[in-house]
């Protein structure tokens, strides 16, 4: 995430009485340390622009506007700030805008983004609050309407050239190698990332000035025979094309194998 | 026989066994019962967590109260024996009572819903906020209290509105003849599209009803998480009625033409003053 502002590092120490603005594609995020309480406030434009500028400046007093103001008590910890971003706390459903068609013995990958939200972090560890960057929409992911999983909707141009890559500072890039082992073509309609169970890395700075893009560890979907014998498998890092990269935030369930298989039985529907 | 004599030793030991062993019973059972609310918390139900609480309590209570009355010198199978025959009276004195717990069993068995689910029973909404030996207990919306006994449950017709994590809205639209239902149709489906809320799949859908008497009767259907059924069905109709205001499409109210067909002569109207009145 490329900030304007304190430092690079995504780490703001604020004095009493004073506001961080943080702006980027319509949504604003403020918040004010006060002696006794943070308040965190956030705006969001009807028709946002597809603006991938981070903004970031310092205020002395509080915004007047108070419509969405949520207030979180001190509890003696310093003005010490991190905005960290995260990926998703539920499964992303994945939906190329088009069908996808995968012939038998092919690995192919495909490069898909998904949204991020943003962590209040105060120095004591502690998530003051999360907001998604976008509102995200609801979608259902199951083999009927009784028996499925609630997820997040993303649409996405599943590229296959990673340089065609929009250099969004909001999304979360991903490789996402299908492997199809089956017989026949693989119609790849939609599929579901398993988000909470991926950590965020983010590319180091190499000096070139560019925006430094977030990325997850690389997936691998494997089919054996057909759709319902997938299985999906989170690799430790990035791909190769992401470059050298640190993590930055954890992912939010440890991927116990149990709760892995479970997902995966939905992986594609 | 002076009272006093009765006041021995051995004969308080008697009495005060019985009541430690209650109380000690009641103590178990009460301490056993909260541990299973405490392990079961997040790998029970609501409605689990309760069967298995009452289980353990009642059953606890009922073992400790059987010690009890051993040490009281009772004898269990007599007990057994004269509660048996008070059943039977019992049972045909209150047969509406036990066609409730027979019922309640049945329900228990069945589970056609849990605690804390929002039901309809005969005309009836509400959460099912506690499912007992003879009824079960609803909050309606307005906050009202209504005891459903359960064999009402075993007969009526149940709806459980929680059954499934989601469900799809069905809303009715109407609109004029004149307008053009495919452009309708898109301002409908943007305004699903365009509402985080409504689900992205299942799609949304336009539905053509009916030609009805006065407008072309359209349903919007669209599916939402179950605990936004509410608000987003205000919602959606708010939003439907501000996007065919500013598109200019018309919500026809209900009106009726009398037409007398095009080779008939118009229908004969004439004021008549009634003189005789005068």
């Amino acid at each position: 995430m490329s900030a304007k502002g304190d430092n690079s590092d995504n780490h703001v120490e604020l004095a009493s009485g004073e506001t961080l603005h943080n702006e980027l594609g319509g949504f604003r995020l403020s918040i004010s340390l006060l002696d006794n309480e943070w308040q965190v406030r956030t705006e969001r434009e009807s028709d946002p622009p597809d603006d991938s500028e981070w903004r970031q400046w310092r205020e002395q007093g509080v915004p007047g506007n108070n419509a969405a103001l949520e207030r979180f008590i001190r509890a003696g910890e310093s003005g010490r700030l991190e905005i960290r971003p995260a990926l998703a706390d539920l499964p992303v459903v994945i939906r190329p805008y088009h069908p996808v068609h995968i012939p038998p013995d092919i690995d192919v990958t495909f490069y898909v983004s998904t949204m991020v939200w943003l962590q209040l972090v105060i120095d004591t560890g502690r998530v003051l609050m999360e907001v998604p960057i976008r509102v995200p929409s609801w979608t259902w992911i199951g083999s009927n309407t009784m028996e499925g999983e609630i997820c997040y909707g993303s649409q996405t141009s599943a590229r296959l050239d990673p340089t065609t890559l929009p250099a969004s500072t909001w999304r979360a890039m991903s490789a996402v190698m299908v492997r199809n082992r089956g017989t026949d073509y693989l119609t790849l309609e939609r599929f579901s990332f398993p988000a909470p169970m991926t950590p965020l890395f983010r590319q180091d700075d190499n000096g070139s000035g560019m925006v430094r893009r977030l990325w997850t560890p690389w997936l691998t979907i494997n089919c054996e025979r057909n759709l319902a014998t997938a299985s999906i498998r989170i690799e430790a890092a990035p791909p190769d094309e992401a470059g050298a990269c640190t993590e930055m935030t954890p992912a939010r369930h440890v991927a116990e194998r149990n709760h892995l298989i479970r997902t995966m039985d939905r992986i594609f529907g | 026989m002076n009272p006093l004599d009765w006041l021995t030793l051995d004969n308080l030991i008697l009495w005060v066994k019985p009541i430690v062993w209650i109380v000690l019973g009641f103590g178990l059972a009460t301490f056993l019962g909260r541990l299973v609310r405490r392990v079961g918390h997040d790998r029970l139900s609501l409605h689990q967590q309760v069967m298995f609480r009452r289980l353990i309590f009642y059953g606890v209570l009922a073992l400790f109260l059987t010690m009890a009355l051993r040490e009281s010198g009772f004898q269990i199978g007599v007990l057994l024996g004269a509660a048996g025959i008070l059943t039977v009276a019992l049972g045909f004195a209150s047969q509406t009572s036990a066609s409730n717990i027979i019922s309640g069993l049945f329900l228990l068995a069945e589970r056609p819903f849990e605690l804390g689910q929002f039901i309809e029973v005969e005309d009836v909404r509400g959460d099912v906020i506690s499912i007992d030996l003879l009824s079960v207990k609803l909050r309606t919306l307005d906050n009202l209290y209504v005891r459903i006994p359960n064999e009402s449950l075993i007969k009526s017709r149940l709806t459980n509105f929680s059954r499934f994590p989601i469900r799809r809205l069905d809303l009715p639209v109407r609109v004029a003849y004149g307008e053009d239902l495919e452009r309708v149709t898109r301002v409908l489906t943007d305004l699903v599209a365009n509402n985080p809320h409504c689900m992205e799949e299942p799609a949304p859908f336009v539905f053509l009803q009916q030609f009805g008497a006065s407008s072309v009767d359209l349903q919007l259907s669209f599916w939402v998480r179950r605990e936004d059924v509410r608000e987003l069905r205000s919602d959606m109709l708010f939003a439907i009625k501000a996007a065919f205001d500013r598109e200019g499409i018309e919500i026809p109210f209900p009106h009726t033409t009398l037409y007398a067909g095009q080779h008939s002569d118009p229908l004969p109207v004439s004021v008549q003053y009634n003189q005789d009145k005068s």
